[in-house]
Formats: C-alpha cells, sequence, structure tokens
C-alpha cells in the first residue's frame, strides 16, 4: 500500500518539480552564442553593466575575441563635445527602444536642450564622461589648452597645438591611452597646420598626420606617424595649383581621409589622401557643387550633406570613388523663421543615425561643438597597437555625480570640485536668476544670500576626499565663504566656467 | 502514397507533455532540429517525433509565429507592417519566465529567424537596466564580493548613469 502511495505520488509530483527546475537552471548558463548574441544586439553601456553580473560574464566580456566580434557588430555611435578645451564627451548611442517612437526620420535636433529633459525635440543625452588628461608639466599659465580629438576606427587622437609634445592615442570608453613621441618642430611660417588621425586597413595601423599648408608656394607638407612606431616621417605631396582652400574637418573613410576643398573657380571638390598610395589626389565633385556641405559616414557610405539657401540634401556615394554614384536620400526644406541649428537623421531599419550642424547654428549663442563620429570598442589597446615599446596606461573616467543643472540666461552659478585637485568656483548671478533660486523653483541647492556678481574663491579639496559626499562638499564651501550659506549648482562642463587651470 | 507533394506532407511532433502537434513539412524545414532527423531518417517518418526537452507552450508559440511569418512573406505587398505589428504583439504577450523558455526551446529546436527575434527582445529588456534587474532576468547569482563589484563599477562609472531604478 505504501508503495503505491509513494509511486503515485512521484508519477503526480515529479514531473511538475522536474519541469520548473529545468528551466530555471538551464537559462542561468545559457549557450555561450546565445549570450554573445543578446550582448552584440545592446549599447555599449549596457555591455559594461553586464560585466559587473557575474565573474563568468566579466571574463567573457573581458576577452579581447569578444570585444573583436562585438567591434564588428557595433553601429556609429556620436561623441559631442562642447569648445575645443572640453574635456566631456557625450556619447550618443542609437536607442532603438527611445527612438522607436519618433515617426519622423529627420528631425530637429536641439542640443543644449538637453539640459531641459522634457523638450521632445531634443535627443536624451547619455551617459556624460569626463576624460581627465594629465596638463604637461611644462604648461605654467593657468589656461586650459584646447585639444583636438579627432576619432577613427574606434580610438581617439588628441593633441594640443600649443604643446608638441603633448598628443595621444586613446579608448575613450575603457580608458587606456598611449603617448605619441614628441612631434618635429612646427615650420614657420605657415598659414594652415592641422592634425588628422587615419587607420590603414591594410596594414591594421593609426596614422596620425600633420599638415602644412603654404598657400604662396602652393605646396603641402605632410608628417606623418604609424601609431606604435617612435618616428615622423615627411611625406612628399602634391598640392594642386588651383586648390585654394582646404576645409578643416576632414572625414576619414575606407581607408582614406577625404576633404571639402575650393578651388580658383569658387567649385567645391572633394579631395582625398589615400594611406595605401600616400597621395593627395581629387577625388570626386560634390553632388551639386556647393561649397556648404559636410561630408560625413553613415550606413557604410560615404554621403554628403548639402546646404543650399533653404534647402538640406543628403546624398549617397553609392560606389566608391565615383563621382556620378551620387544619389539623393532625402531633400529637406526650412523656412526662414525656422533655421535649425543641428539635425538628426535616424535610419530604423539599419539602427544607425548621424548628427550634423547647420549653417545656421549660431555659435555666438549656443556656443561651438564638435560632434564626432565614434564607434565604441572594448578591444584592448594592446590588442590594437602594435609596436614595439607601447607603453598603455590608463585614465579615470569619470561621471559627475548629480547631474542635475539649471543654467539661467546670462548667469551660471557653479562649483566643480575633483578630488585633490585645486578648485574654483565662481559665482555670478542676476537679480532675476537669484530670485528664482530664493523661491525654492530649483531643487538640490542651499539657498542663501545672493553672492555679489564676480566674486571668485578658490582652494584645495583634500586628498582622500570622497568627491560625491554632497553633504562634506556643501560644508567646505560654507566654510570657505566664511560661514555663510552659499549658492552652489554643479557644473558638468566645468570648462565652461572655469577660466583657469584643472591640474592633475 | 504515390502523388502526395513533399509540401503537403504533415509531421507529427511530441511535447514533453505527451501533446501531439501536426506541421506541415514545410515548416518544419524551419525547425532544423527535427528537420536534422527526418534527413537522418533512411524511412519516411511516420510515428510522432518525440521532443524531449520542449514542453507544449513553447512548441505552440513556435508554431504560430512560423506559421505566421510564412503567411506574411507568400502574401501580399504590405506584410512587412503587419508582420512588424505581429512581432511586437508576440513580443510583449510573454512574461520573462516564458521569453527565456522559449529562447530554450528555439534554441534547441533550432529555429534561426525566432531565436534572433527572441534574442534582440532579450537585449530590449535588459538595456539601460541596473545589474540587479540583469541579474535576476537570467538567475545568475553574484559571485563578487561587495569590495570586488565597488571596484568594478568605479571603473565604468559613467556606464552607470541615467540606469533605470528597479
Amino acid at each position: 500500500m505504501e508503495k503505491l502511495i509513494k509511486s503515485l505520488f512521484q508519477c503526480f509530483f515529479a514531473p511538475r518539480v522536474r519541469k520548473s527546475q529545468i528551466r530555471r537552471s538551464c537559462f542561468a548558463s545559457l549557450p555561450v552564442d546565445i549570450i554573445t548574441d543578446i550582448f552584440v544586439r545592446l549599447p555599449i553601456k549596457s555591455v559594461l553593466i553586464c560585466r559587473c553580473v557575474c565573474k563568468y560574464w566579466n571574463t567573457f566580456i573581458s576577452d579581447p575575441n569578444f570585444a573583436k566580434l562585438l567591434f564588428t557588430y557595433t553601429p556609429p555611435a556620436i561623441m559631442i563635445r562642447r569648445r575645443c578645451y572640453s574635456r566631456i564627451f557625450h556619447l550618443v548611442e542609437y536607442d532603438r527602444i527611445e527612438w522607436h517612437e519618433r515617426r519622423n526620420n529627420l528631425f530637429c535636433l536641439s542640443l543644449f536642450e538637453v539640459l531641459e529633459p522634457n523638450n521632445s525635440s531634443s535627443i536624451k543625452l547619455d551617459p556624460k564622461f569626463e576624460i581627465f588628461l594629465p596638463n604637461p608639466k611644462s604648461i605654467q599659465s593657468k589656461r586650459v589648452p584646447p585639444l583636438h580629438v579627432r576619432s577613427c576606427n574606434g580610438l581617439f587622437f588628441m593633441s594640443s597645438s600649443k604643446e608638441s609634445d603633448y598628443s595621444f592615442v586613446c579608448n575613450p570608453i575603457t580608458g587606456e591611452f598611449i603617448r605619441l613621441p614628441k612631434q618635429p618642430p612646427i615650420l614657420t611660417p605657415c598659414e594652415q597646420i592641422s592634425w588628422y588621425f587615419g587607420f590603414h586597413p591594410k596594414t591594421n595601423q593609426y596614422k596620425v598626420m600633420r599638415i602644412h599648408i603654404f598657400k604662396q608656394d602652393h605646396r603641402m607638407v605632410v608628417e606623418m606617424h604609424t601609431v606604435g612606431t617612435s618616428t615622423w616621417i615627411n611625406i612628399e605631396v602634391d598640392y594642386p595649383k588651383h586648390l585654394t582652400y582646404l576645409f578643416k574637418h576632414p572625414t576619414y573613410f575606407n581607408g582614406a581621409l577625404h576633404w571639402i576643398g575650393i578651388d580658383v573657380d569658387r567649385n567645391a571638390s572633394i579631395w582625398a589622401f589615400d594611406f595605401d598610395t600616400e597621395q593627395f589626389q581629387f577625388f570626386s565633385n560634390t553632388p551639386k557643387g556647393q561649397s556648404k556641405g559636410t561630408i560625413l559616414k553613415f550606413r557604410g557610405s560615404l554621403c554628403f550633406v548639402d546646404f543650399n539657401e533653404l534647402l538640406i540634401s543628403m546624398w549617397m556615394m553609392k560606389e566608391y570613388g565615383v563621382g556620378e554614384s551620387w544619389t539623393p536620400i532625402f531633400l529637406y526644406s526650412v523656412t526662414t523663421s525656422q533655421l535649425p541649428g543641428c539635425m538628426a537623421y535616424l535610419d530604423r531599419e539599419n539602427q544607425e543615425f548621424m548628427i550634423f550642424s547647420t549653417p545656421w547654428y549660431d555659435c555666438k549663442v549656443h556656443g561651438k561643438f564638435q560632434v564626432l563620429c565614434h564607434v565604441p570598442t572594448l578591444i584592448p589597446l594592446k590588442n590594437i597597437i602594435i609596436g614595439d615599446n607601447v607603453k598603455i596606461h590608463t585614465i579615470m573616467l569619470m561621471s559627475y555625480f548629480d547631474c542635475l543643472i539649471i543654467v539661467f540666461s546670462y548667469s551660471i552659478v557653479f562649483a566643480k570640485l575633483v578630488c585633490g585637485n585645486p578648485w574654483r568656483y565662481r559665482l555670478e548671478s542676476t537679480a532675476a536668476s537669484a530670485a528664482r533660486l530664493r523661491e525654492g523653483k530649483e531643487k538640490g541647492y542651499i539657498h542663501g544670500e545672493a553672492p555679489t556678481a564676480g566674486t571668485a574663491r578658490h582652494g584645495t579639496a583634500p586628498r582622500g576626499w570622497d568627491v560625491a559626499d554632497r553633504e562634506k562638499t556643501m560644508a567646505l564651501l560654507r566654510e570657505e565663504n566664511g560661514g555663510a550659506e552659499v549658492w552652489v549648482t554643479w557644473s558638468l562642463d566645468g570648462c565652461r566656467q572655469l577660466r583657469g587651470e584643472r591640474g592633475l | 502514397m504515390s502523388g502526395i507533394s513533399d509540401t503537403e506532407r504533415m509531421i507529427t511532433l511530441k511535447t514533453v507533455e505527451g501533446t501531439l502537434f501536426d506541421v506541415k513539412s514545410s515548416i518544419a524545414k524551419d525547425l532544423k532540429t527535427v528537420q536534422a532527423f527526418i534527413d537522418d531518417s533512411d524511412d519516411d517518418v511516420t510515428s510522432p517525433i518525440p521532443l524531449p526537452n520542449v514542453f507544449t507552450r513553447e512548441l505552440s508559440r513556435i508554431l504560430d509565429y512560423l506559421n505566421n511569418h510564412h503567411r506574411f512573406r507568400s502574401g501580399i505587398e504590405k506584410a512587412d507592417e503587419e508582420m512588424a505589428r505581429y512581432d511586437a504583439e508576440f513580443a510583449k504577450s510573454m512574461s520573462h519566465e516564458e521569453l527565456k523558455a522559449l529562447i530554450l526551446a528555439a534554441n534547441y529546436l533550432n529555429v534561426k529567424d525566432l531565436l534572433e527575434f527572441l534574442n534582440q527582445t532579450v537585449a530590449d529588456v535588459i538595456q539601460n537596466k541596473s545589474v540587479e534587474f540583469v541579474r535576476n532576468f537570467f538567475g545568475i547569482e553574484n559571485d563578487y564580493t561587495p569590495e570586488e563589484e565597488e571596484k568594478l563599477r568605479n571603473e565604468n562609472e559613467w556606464a552607470f548613469n541615467g540606469v533605470e531604478q528597479d
């Protein structure tokens, strides 16, 4: 009898237990190809979060082979930064979920309305992180040097025109960087000197170029450095006589850099420097012959955004190198009453997008900004840079704590602190904004007496101090201010307000 | 029986619970594991093919998906929109548990298109979510010490900005 009951019990209950047990345990140990397939569909930010899930996932994601595979799937993202000395970059990745609802493919973008997140026409910019780079010891002045930044094939090239030994190649996502050897002295006098960053696919080497253009002599001196080596090499390049002007920001694509150039007849055309042939030559006509345009890489092809009076058109070069293959992608009319300063174009099917500024963008009102097309990568530098004696350093990529910021027109109230470093804050406010703060309309601020405009204080944050501890921070500022309360906002882009140094 | 063309043949599948499903052989082709079994058999497969790792609920969903997709593909031009709508509904109709169970079944049966769709759905679910959420979803135990985890988070601090709270 007992046996019967026991066997009945087993028959009845056992299968159900087995079912859920199988289901639960199996999913935790999914086959590798499923995990891989899920990871490659995530934005880079989420992949980094997944590293913290468990040790196995961390090892899996940190494997250079996985990083290489991920890189082949990663769609181009955009890095935006304000001003030429800012070290803060905003990474914008294609957001499948957030942008799914948007009906149009092309829409105006209010880049700096990101600070007012409820504006429906703005793309949410997220995350923000800052690249801290060591200041060269030789800089005695208190100014933060302007930083030229270029992106190519997953890496950044950063340099300062003032200091010839202050240049780096870094991966902004992983924080690894290498210093580049000192550049040869600049040839003077020279009207145009620029730095460019490219990639030679055949040899898998990154190339840094410095180009001097001597317009009077129609001469172009190209100095090339292969990242991983220790020297700069001069390359003889012909600079055609009929080319009067070369626009400053070329686009890297398919092993070559492409510039817009203007010739004596004031026609715009495209010129290219190929890293394989090491020649600088005419590449193609622009689709419409206008001088106002931008070359972009989009959907695996070279594209051209043309601005003609009130018409914006985008063209794609269906066959690389063939001028006749420029194909229109979209046409957009603007009205004089609504001139967009910045636009974004989404390709939902292929999950790619691009951001470009227009000639109507008013730098004086909104400030300059730079848009870099960047493909985030997790591949360790030692697997990318081939060379002897390549020394890899790591910088700490930090985000500012608590990014609640309100920027009033004509007044910015801020403080900026980085642990262990000299800091300063400048308090400026107009009566109107002071009143707003006093009314308690903004959250998270300590209210008090409106400060006198132009007051500047500075001091040193003690080492080991936890920058994220707001209470301590406020207490310190209060102390500095002679016991009175202070108006503080946490500034993300401290470089904008800081007129001085940010030494490290 | 002669005269019956290949597309009309029906294959019978048997789930863990013993439920039988009759499937057109054109649909069965998408179940690569099943197709391999058929190809390996010397004679025509007449008896039900047992699927020891697949439950009724999952097989029913998979066949539903495949039947619909076959219908969309063979139909008129407008099918893309309909298919997108069906896919969205399909993804929404499942709980996380059901989604995970379906992935395991689709993986066992080797249904390539559906698996890609499901993986994308999972990616959408965990995108921009916290570490704890992802752990719970996958049923993974945290084997980090608090110090190790803290260190790891600090290395990529910026990635945690703006993550959805649980």
